[in-house]
């Protein structure tokens, strides 16, 4: 069987549960972070997950799985987390300089730190894996622009990935993308870099075991200076999208109570369907 | 970028409604004064990239929209590195602000916080790139015959350049049977709604609350007896009773705007309200009197939502 060489991008993100108490300062008009518990985004666990069950099958070579955040210097503890699950190495990007970034500097900066983790390591990833859409951003961008940077195939929305011919050390790889109406099975071999769902799988929980064999493992945090970049590419000033106001928004509406009874509801909503025409 | 630096804008038609949708928007803000150029390729990664930023080479437009599909996503973002420019996602508005500058409203956090984003450095032949979901604006201008709404008021000029990668008889040409390096072994339908959420009318939509298949059934049973469309939040498609993902509304679901859309047992998180914004009526059956729904309802109702449900199969016999 073949070792699989494989990077998860992995987003640190305010946890999901608590969106409904975000805030945003009234004075800077940015979202408030402070105070904010934050998690791993749930796609990039979902990638780590396949990840870690397409390198590390049980009885065949364990390949190697490293996983990659552009975060705050305060996010590695999600590493940390990551390395606990089972990734064999982390590196954190951190640098002011990086901060306000959009897709486009994003993408372009974790492709930077791709190729000068492949040029230590001297290997190149067979597979890139990251969610399709972050919980917070979730623009749906950042696999695929990552993959335009490094020159790679892309495909998002992969609900499966299989290894069909490992058993006789191919390395063909086969990924199910979901559209609107019909389900598209591609296989090539890689590198590519692979958006998944996450209905892929169901992440394993971090285990007191794993927790230990974290600490011994290597977490890499690097700035600015350490990647071959264009500063005027990363970070707000390299952004070709820059933000404006930041609102919750308005409905417009407010809920009438007309009714006294279930069945009074019931002969409401007949008459509004009614009057609409329908 | 002002907007009245836009005088060319291309609209990538994928061989699905959202082509109109984008066409009406795009008219409303911008007018006649604009030129609008529309590229014909359905449905296949390689060439529709690759004609895009051809096309894009060749006309040189200001702002390039695409429709968020799944092979919309991996275009657009594709686009803007290749072109290197900025690409505004999944927006649910584009404006003019009062300083007549091009304006794209973006949700963020499933749709709890908007934000304005700008994309300052746009130029012909460096586009601002949009994608917007299906469903976010109505149709008033059809492209062509067969989709849900027809031709409702005057459209634009339209320049259609047909790249069609698809072959007279709807299947794909051997050629075009890629994406990157990867090859299309196989494509399989998916199990598919009996009815369209998309130009439905009058949706029905089912939350975690229906508490069992059984009600679920019944919701489903009453959509189809009132000509409307039964939906789901995605609390009620995990919960296994039969929804199914093509009529979930939200972030991650669609988008939709019926007429009216009764939501039965669903708390109203952002993640799903943000998909029936453009909705007429909005009521609300929810056993919580603080329900997050009914803030962004025009009629509410604090009852069981099976109680309501078979009082209204029992009025409609
Ligand atoms: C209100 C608002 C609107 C925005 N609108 C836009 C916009 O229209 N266009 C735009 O270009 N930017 C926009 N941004 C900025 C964008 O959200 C950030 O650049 C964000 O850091 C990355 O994008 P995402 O979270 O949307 O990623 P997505 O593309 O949705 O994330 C998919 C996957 O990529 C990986 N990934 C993403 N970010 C990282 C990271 N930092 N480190 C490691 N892996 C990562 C993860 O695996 C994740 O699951 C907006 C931000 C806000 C707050
Ligand atoms: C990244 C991300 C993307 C998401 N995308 C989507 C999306 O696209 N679409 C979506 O829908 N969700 C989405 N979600 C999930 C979303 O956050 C909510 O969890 C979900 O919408 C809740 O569904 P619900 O209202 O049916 O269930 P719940 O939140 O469990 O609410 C059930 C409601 O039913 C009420 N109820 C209980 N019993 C009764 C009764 N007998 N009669 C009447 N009312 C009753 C309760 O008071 C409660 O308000 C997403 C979440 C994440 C993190």
């Amino acid at each position: 069987m073949m070792d699989m060489n494989i990077l998860v991008l992995l987003k640190p993100v305010p946890d999901p549960e608590q969106e409904r108490d975000i805030q945003i300062d009234t004075g800077s008009g940015r979202i408030v972070r402070e105070g904010v518990k934050h998690v791993i985004d749930p796609e990039s666990r979902n990638a780590l997950e396949a990840a870690l069950q397409l390198a590390k099958k049980p009885g065949g070579e364990p390949g190697f799985v490293a996983a990659l955040a552009m975060a705050p210097a305060q996010m590695k503890d999600k590493l940390t987390e990551a390395l606990a699950m089972g990734a064999d190495e982390a590196y954190l990007l951190s640098d002011k300089a990086f901060g306000g970034a959009d897709t486009y500097a994003t993408s372009y900066t974790l492709a930077a730190a791709v190729r000068k983790i492949e040029a230590e390591k001297e290997l190149q990833f067979d597979l890139i894996l990251a969610g399709t859409s972050s919980s917070d951003g979730g623009t749906s961008h950042v696999a695929v622009q990552t993959a335009e940077w490094l020159g790679r195939t892309h495909i998002s929305n992969v609900c499966s990935i299989e290894l069909p011919d490992s058993a006789a050390g191919g390395a063909l790889i086969r990924a199910v993308k979901r559209s609107e109406e019909v389900m598209l099975t591609f296989e090539g071999e890689g590198p590519a870099v692979i958006g998944v769902t996450r209905d892929i799988n169901k992440p394993r929980l971090v285990t007191a075991m794993g927790i230990i064999k974290a600490r011994k493992k290597p977490l890499t945090v690097w700035n600015i200076e350490d990647l071959v970049i264009d500063p005027d590419k990363a970070g707000l000033a390299g952004s070709p999208t820059k933000p404006g106001r930041l609102f919750k928004p308005e409905t417009g509406r407010t809920a009438k109570e007309p009714w006294e009874t279930p069945e009074e509801a019931a002969a409401g909503i007949l008459e509004i369907i009614r009057e609409a025409g329908i | 970028m002002k907007a009245d630096d836009i005088n060319k804008i291309l609209i990538l038609d994928q061989g699905d409604p959202v082509a109109g949708q984008l066409l009406t928007k795009a008219a409303a803000v911008f007018g006649e004064k604009t030129e609008y150029v529309v590229l014909k390729a359905h449905k296949t990664h390689n060439i529709a990239l690759r004609m895009m930023e051809q096309t894009v080479r060749e006309e040189n437009p200001e702002l390039v929209l695409i429709g968020a599909t799944a092979l919309g996503e991996e275009i657009a973002p594709a686009l803007g590195v290749r072109l290197r420019t900025g690409v505004a996602a999944h927006c649910v508005d584009i404006r003019v602000n009062d300083e007549g500058r091009l304006t794209f409203l973006i949700p963020a956090f499933g749709g709890r916080v908007i934000g304005e984003i700008f994309i300052p450095d746009a130029k012909a032949g460096q586009p601002a790139i949009a994608t917007v979901k299906p469903g976010i604006f109505q149709q008033r201008i059809s492209l062509y015959d067969g989709f849900c709404r027809t031709d409702i008021g005057p459209a634009p000029s339209v320049r259609i350049i047909d790249a069609d990668a698809l072959a007279a008889d709807g299947s794909i040409p051997e050629g075009s049977k890629t994406q990157g390096a990867f090859r299309l072994a196989e494509i399989t339908p998916r199990q598919r709604a009996a009815s369209d959420i998309a130009c439905a009318e009058l949706i029905l939509c089912g939350g975690y609350g229906l508490g069992n298949e059984e009600t679920w059934h019944k919701l489903e049973a009453l959509a189809d007896k009132l000509n409307g469309a039964a939906a789901c939040t995605r609390a009620a498609l995990d919960a296994g009773w039969g929804c199914t993902e093509d009529t979930m509304i939200g972030t991650s679901g669609r988008a939709v705007s019926p007429e009216v859309y009764v939501g039965f047992g669903i708390s109203g998180a952002a993640h799903h309200t943000c998909g029936i914004a453009g909705a007429g009526r909005i009521i609300s059956i929810n056993t919580d009197k603080d329900a997050e729904a009914f803030a962004a309802s025009d009629y509410k109702g604090v009852f069981d939502a099976e109680q309501v449900i078979d009082a209204l199969l029992d009025q409609i016999k």
